[in-house]
């Protein structure tokens, strides 16, 4: 019986498998997602690849050195997001209380189902029913809170089942390394292992305080997590706090003037974004990172709006104000925070009204025909061989 | 060179500068210091942070020769400070650069530097300037002061226009949402002259400067304003940018009046602020001919309020809404007991005005509405 009931979902390497739904020249061969050239990391790959030592966070020039035959592939993020919105469908149609952690990720509440169910039972005709009707394979774990259910998903991978009933987390956690916990990245692990712990079982038994001297904060979290305790709730609507967009070059560059084109191209899709969220922003930051992976940052408040010339206007100072070394560009970025739904400040000297309109007509044809259909001229560029990647958080 | 002086006049002229000093400055170390040049029977005492100086003097008791140096701002201002007034000596020893203070307590010793180091502060134009009341120069400065904006995207919104015609002296300010401009009747002749004022420092610098009920002459020239009263001299280098045209923004006849005692309006307006969303300051009045209602809401908190109260409106039933802090903030600058709000309608500029006109002064304060909902 559980007391609290956490199903975690997770698709198997989601962007292969769409990629095999949508080609089946690719079933059972390494394939590689994450740009064709070599300045991109590994988004996803294939259980096939993985066998070469392939794990998404690699760069791709690694993962070619190790597994030379696989398929590279880009990616197409829109055909991603359109299948995680169909599995968000069927999750949603029966799921009393559920979570969308990430595209491919998804907690279920079924506290006080057991009962009537069996949790493990309504979770298995889930899993069947989400792969029949999208076809794409999916594993999840069942415990009794987020935490061990996600650890279990990933002991279930690919395309299984697991279940740690009440009591037995401790039991199930503890035999596994310790980079199994959710949380425990590369640094974490090694400091961990420079202390002797490798496994969970070493690290619940070590007192929180010393954790917590060691690591700050995140010791006592560390501790609770090799122990099994998760309090976090399902939230099943996060409220999305910044929205970002990121460029790598293909090529380190030094065009200005290109760079800025792009940066204020971003920077208009990602207010026509804001807008269609009907969301508006009150700070802007931009990014660079130069070729020398020095990355800096600048951030402006403002008033709070959605225009994209004034948002463009605003990046490209902020631009301005940030490159000041003589160098190659890596990277930029252009991020907008305090975003919030309210009426917007109107303005008393420019020609708002007449730019609101433009606006609202464009978006009305972007939504029509794509978003790409309609863009403003100094967004165009010559030849645009760039690496494209969308962050939410 | 050596003189005596009352610390206490030295102190109130050091502190009368001390708005324009430049402490701890990285761009040039030398102004976090004051120069003192000694004139037979004053000593001026000078200082700058390269956009303002002031220049203030004060009587000696007595002094062996004509002389400046340049001494550190801070220390001999605490020195002078935790001293009672009394007369003390100084006593300069150019060759080591030392000042040397003896005082009834005891002697102090003090680096300085040369004067000849000490950058050069902007000389006083020939051409003539004109008079006006230091009173409202304040008082102007302080009331528009708020509409102004620190952006650097606005550069010219970063000032304060002033503007001198027709024996008028106006101020104005702007943040692009909001506008005020103060209007005083003054006799400055045929004098006409336009400038945009920085917003930061100025006022705070000229404060100690002014006296009541007197009169002080403003001079300009392309880049400086000059200040000149019975206790000194301020130079502030103009800002830059370019102002925009404001006249052309303000509406006339706006329908729809509204009239409201100050203070209900303000503390209502500031007690509905509080519950609505705090980056916004979203505020919206229900008008009817009988009542007023605002209201505010920030469902990200659950947060919400509503007043209703008596008012006289004469217009349209209507629903508008604002920021409220601007609201606020302008509100609290006037000293008017009844305003009167112009309204258009909730898309259009409203106009706020004290209902009586204080004697020589026209101030008209304008907001723009904050739009229902979100628009592209």
């Amino acid at each position: 019986m559980y007391k609290r009931a956490v199903v975690h979902m997770d698709l198997d390497s989601f962007f292969v498998s769409v990629e095999r739904l949508r080609n089946s020249a690719f079933n059972g061969k390494p394939l590689i997602i994450g740009g064709s050239s070599n300045r991109g990391v590994v988004a996803s790959c294939s259980y096939e690849a993985r066998k070469f030592g392939v794990h998404s966070a690699m760069p791709v020039k690694m993962a070619r050195y190790l597994c030379p035959d696989a398929i590279f592939i880009r990616g197409d993020m829109d055909a991603y997001s359109k299948q995680s919105e169909l599995v968000t469908q069927v999750i949603a149609e029966e799921a009393p209380l559920y979570e969308k952690a990430s595209i491919d990720e998804f907690y279920l509440d079924l506290t006080g189902m057991d009962r009537h169910f069996g949790c493990y039972l309504w979770g298995k005709e889930l899993r069947q029913k989400i792969i029949r009707e999208t076809g794409l394979p999916i594993s999840f774990g069942l415990s009794v809170n987020k935490m061990v259910s996600k650890v279990g998903t990933g002991e279930a991978k690919p395309n299984g089942s697991i279940q740690i009933t009440a009591g037995t987390e401790k039991s199930f956690l503890h035999p596994l390394p310790i980079n199994k916990l959710p949380g425990v990245g590369k640094k974490t692990s090694v400091r961990l292992t420079h202390m002797g712990v490798r496994k969970i079982a070493t690290l619940s038994q070590i007192p929180p305080d010393l954790l917590t001297a060691e690591f700050g904060k995140n010791g006592r979290k560390l501790w609770e997590k090799a122990n099994g305790i998760d309090d976090s709730p399902i939230t099943p609507y996060i409220e999305q706090k910044s929205m970002s967009s990121e460029r790598t070059f293909e090529q380190d560059s030094l065009d200005i003037k290109r760079i800025k084109s792009i940066l204020a191209r971003m920077t208009g899709e990602l207010a026509y974004e804001l807008r269609t969220k009907e969301k508006l922003t009150s700070c802007i930051t931009v990014k660079i990172r130069y070729a020398d992976f020095n990355t800096f940052t600048r951030q402006k408040k403002i008033t709070y709006t959605s225009g994209d010339k004034k948002l463009c206007a605003y990046a490209d100072k902020l631009f301005d104000e940030l490159y000041t070394r003589r160098q190659m560009i890596r990277l930029i970025g252009v991020r907008f925070s305090d975003m919030l739904s309210s009426g917007k400040q109107l303005n008393l000297f420019e020609d708002e009204l007449k730019e609101d309109m433009l606006l609202e007509r464009m978006d009305a044809i972007r939504q029509k025909f794509g978003k790409n259909v309609l863009q403003r001229a100094s967004w165009i560029l010559p030849q645009s061989t760039i690496t494209h990647q969308k962050l939410h958080s | 060179m050596e003189f005596n002086v009352s610390s206490g006049n030295l102190l109130s002229a050091l502190q009368r500068a001390s708005g324009a000093v430049g402490f701890n400055s990285k761009l040039l170390p030398i102004i976090d210091n004051f120069l003192l040049e000694i004139r037979e029977d004053i000593i001026i005492v000078s200082a700058t942070n390269l956009d303002i100086s002031i220049t203030t003097q004060t009587e000696l008791i007595n002094s062996t020769e004509k002389g400046g140096i340049v001494a550190p701002s801070t220390i001999l201002l605490e020195a002078l400070k935790n001293m009672p007034d009394h007369p003390i000596n100084i006593k300069v020893d150019y060759e080591k650069s030392l000042l040397y203070i003896t005082s009834e307590y005891g002697q102090y010793t003090l680096n300085g530097f040369s004067a000849f180091d000490f950058p050069e502060l902007p000389a006083l134009p020939a051409e003539v300037g004109f008079e006006f009341s230091a009173e409202n120069f304040e008082k102007g400065f302080s009331q528009t002061a708020i509409a102004a904006i620190n952006d650097e995207m606005k550069k010219g919104m970063q000032g304060i226009h002033f503007k001198v015609e027709d024996g008028k002296v106006t101020f104005a300010a702007t943040d692009a949402h909001r506008l005020i401009k103060n209007v005083f009747y003054s006799e400055t002749g045929d004098y006409s002259t336009t400038a945009l004022l920085p917003r930061k420092g100025l006022l705070s610098a000229l404060k100690p400067l002014l006296v009541a009920g007197e009169n002080m002459e403003i001079f300009l020239n392309p880049e400086n304003i000059f200040f000149e009263t019975s206790k000194g001299l301020l130079t502030c280098r103009l800002a830059e940018g370019t102002f925009p045209n404001y006249e052309a923004v303000i509406p006339a006849g706006n329908p729809n009046k509204l009239y409201l005692d100050r203070l209900d309006f303000l503390s209502t307006l500031k007690r509905i602020s509080l519950f609505s969303n705090q980056s916004t300051y979203h505020v919206i009045m229900e008008l009817s001919p009988q009542s007023l209602t605002i209201s505010a809401s920030d469902l990200d908190f659950n947060r919400s309020g509503d007043e209703q109260f008596p008012c006289t409106y004469e217009g349209e039933p209507m629903t508008v809404g604002y920021n409220g802090r601007f609201l606020v903030e302008m509100l609290s600058v006037l000293d008017a007991e009844q305003i009167r709000m112009e309204i258009q309608d909730g898309i259009r500029a409203s106009l706020i005005f004290p209902e009586e006109q204080e004697a020589g002064q026209d101030i008209t304060m304008l907001v723009m509405p904050v739009s229902p909902k979100p628009r592209a």
